[in-house]
């Protein structure tokens, strides 16, 4: 029966893959067109350092895009559950290939996006001022923990809401977006703390302020070290992931 | 064999299904009858496990429903459900991947039957095709239990005809057919035992030729004025038209019509009641399916 989701996982890393190779050609044709455009010569001291730290945390945002795009898959069985539940295997199982295949698709699409920032550093000329950073493991797994927290909670959002997974991830980046802004605006107190406390089960929140050079928390709008925000996202993604295949398996056709 | 036992299902205040008790006996085709909203589809769901009914079993070859029981299990819902973006093959793959019992050969040969491409995807096939594509796959496993409502929908007159054919064989191989149809035709034909559902409850059920016989209609004609029935109008429903009357014989026609003749009726004639006539008579109401 995962047949189907690793169809569906081909096709969005087909569409994914096509997008990263489209950025890849399009720094290809405006290195290829002439001089100027990226300048690579830096002065002796003048030099910039590319942190892979900060590279892994921008290609994140792959994952999280690739997230968003898998969240759907078994909401949108609502419309073939006579094929999806007509299988001699029990629902949860169904449900937790499903979740692994997402899974890996996620990583997937990471490190795809990984593989594709280097390669465009390569192709500007850029990639001899990379530089490997120790955080940069750390940081894979907050943001990879940021993608599973977001997966989890929509899919158990969408788990009693057949048909409306895409909706609901769509949705999903507004509403996350707009909670971590509205941490910043001048509202009463009950009403801040009320959004405070939205904001611990919103993946945006673990991942930001992560790049600041002083220690890993003081900008952060969750105050706490990576490795314990990368414990905390995948906490929360996994017991958000349990309870909508939960859901899931039990709803009524 | 599926048994169904005190069937009971309700949404909020609504009851779809009032208690429903039938048992379909190995290798016979059932068909179940009833207006819209009779309760024949929720009755299906809550057979497969799709919604859990409030009251009641079902149990298929005296086994209660588990996943295991879907490996000899085949449905064919209402509406085709497709993956629109798979191509006809792909569902085949989907079929043989997850059923142990696939059998490719005869999938291949049902592919021919109803001239489906398998390169064709199933967002691009007809109505008729899509059915004929959830048939496929449901069949594909040669299932000793198949439970299809509306098998037929969308099928041009060769296709259904060509489906009623495959459910026949598939019954004579022993397996059992538990289907719903607006086209008592349909059933009619397939059909050994029928089971009439009306508001959630099944107000008939038996075999399909004890039925008929049971509701055999003895007319008969008298010249001048109708003479006392000696008491016929107790046993039986009795229906007068002018001189002539039609008695519902419960099952005794022949001796119905007997009586009438030593009452000295000018003419009687025994008439066989159709599907329609029961059904109709069952739900109590001559509107449409």
């Amino acid at each position: 029966m995962h047949y189907v989701e690793l169809m569906r996982a081909r096709r969005v890393l087909i569409g994914y893959g096509i997008a990263l190779l489209a950025i890849i050609a399009v720094t290809a044709l405006t290195v290829l067109a002439g001089p100027g455009h990226v300048h690579t010569d830096f002065k002796r001291g003048s030099a910039p350092i590319i942190l892979s730290s900060n590279l892994i945390a921008g290609c994140i945002f792959g994952a999280l895009i690739v997230a968003t795009l898998m969240i759907s898959g078994l909401s949108a069985e609502a419309t073939t559950t006579p094929i999806i539940w007509t299988r001699p295997t029990p629902r949860d199982t169904i449900a937790w290939r499903y979740v692994a295949i997402d899974l890996a698709t996620i990583v997937l699409a990471f490190l795809a996006t990984v593989a594709c920032v280097y390669v465009v550093l390569a192709i500007v000329g850029l990639i001899k001022y990379a530089v490997y950073d120790p955080r940069s493991m750390s940081i894979a797994l907050l943001g990879l923990g940021t993608a599973a927290m977001w997966y989890g909670l929509v899919s158990a959002a969408a788990a009693r809401l057949p048909g409306r997974g895409s909706m609901l991830a769509g949705l999903s980046w507004v509403v996350f977006l707009a909670i971590g802004g509205l941490t910043a605006a001048p509202f009463p107190a009950l009403v801040h703390g009320l959004v405070d406390a939205l904001n611990y089960l919103n993946p945006l929140a673990y991942f930001s302020g992560i790049n600041t050079s002083n220690a890993d928390s003081l900008s952060a709008m969750v105050s706490l070290n990576v490795v314990a925000r990368a414990s905390i996202t995948w906490v929360i993604g996994l017991v958000a992931i349990f309870a909508s295949v939960r859901l899931w398996s039990t709803r009524e056709a | 064999m599926i048994a169904i036992s005190g069937l009971v299902k309700r949404y909020r205040d609504v009851v779809a299904v009032d208690g429903v008790t039938l048992e379909v006996p190995t290798g016979s085709v059932c068909g179940l009858l009833g207006r819209n909203g009779a309760g024949k589809t929720t009755t299906f769901k809550c057979l497969l496990g799709f919604a859990k009914p409030d009251a009641g079993e079902v149990r298929f070859n005296g086994a209660p429903l588990a996943p295991e029981t879907f490996a000899k299990l085949g449905y064919v819902p209402e509406r085709p459900a497709l993956y629109l973006w798979l191509t006809v093959q792909q569902h085949l793959e989907i079929a043989r991947r997850s059923q142990p019992a696939y059998d490719d050969a005869f999938a291949r040969e049902l592919l021919a039957t109803f001239r489906l491409d398998g390169r064709k995807k199933a967002g691009r096939l007809s109505k008729g095709q899509q059915t004929a594509l959830s048939l496929i796959v449901a069949l594909s496993t040669r299932p000793s239990v198949l439970i299809l409502d509306e098998p037929a929908s969308g099928l041009d007159p060769v296709m259904q005809r060509v489906v009623l054919d495959l459910l026949i064989d598939a019954a004579t191989s022993g397996a059992t057919i538990l289907l719903s149809s607006h086209q008592i035709g349909q059933i009619d034909r397939a059909a050994d035992r029928v089971a009439i559902m009306r508001d959630g409850k099944i107000v008939i059920a038996g075999e399909l030729d004890d039925l008929r016989e049971a509701s055999r209609v003895v007319e008969a004609t008298f010249i001048g004025s109708v003479p006392d029935l000696g008491g016929l109008e107790r046993e039986m429903r009795i229906e007068q038209i002018g001189t002539s009357v039609r008695a519902h014989a419960n099952g005794k026609a022949d001796a119905v019509a007997a009586r009438f003749g030593a009452l000295g009726a000018a003419g009687v004639r025994v008439l066989d009641t159709s599907l329609e006539d029961l059904f109709l008579d069952a739900v109590d109401d001559g509107g449409t399916l």
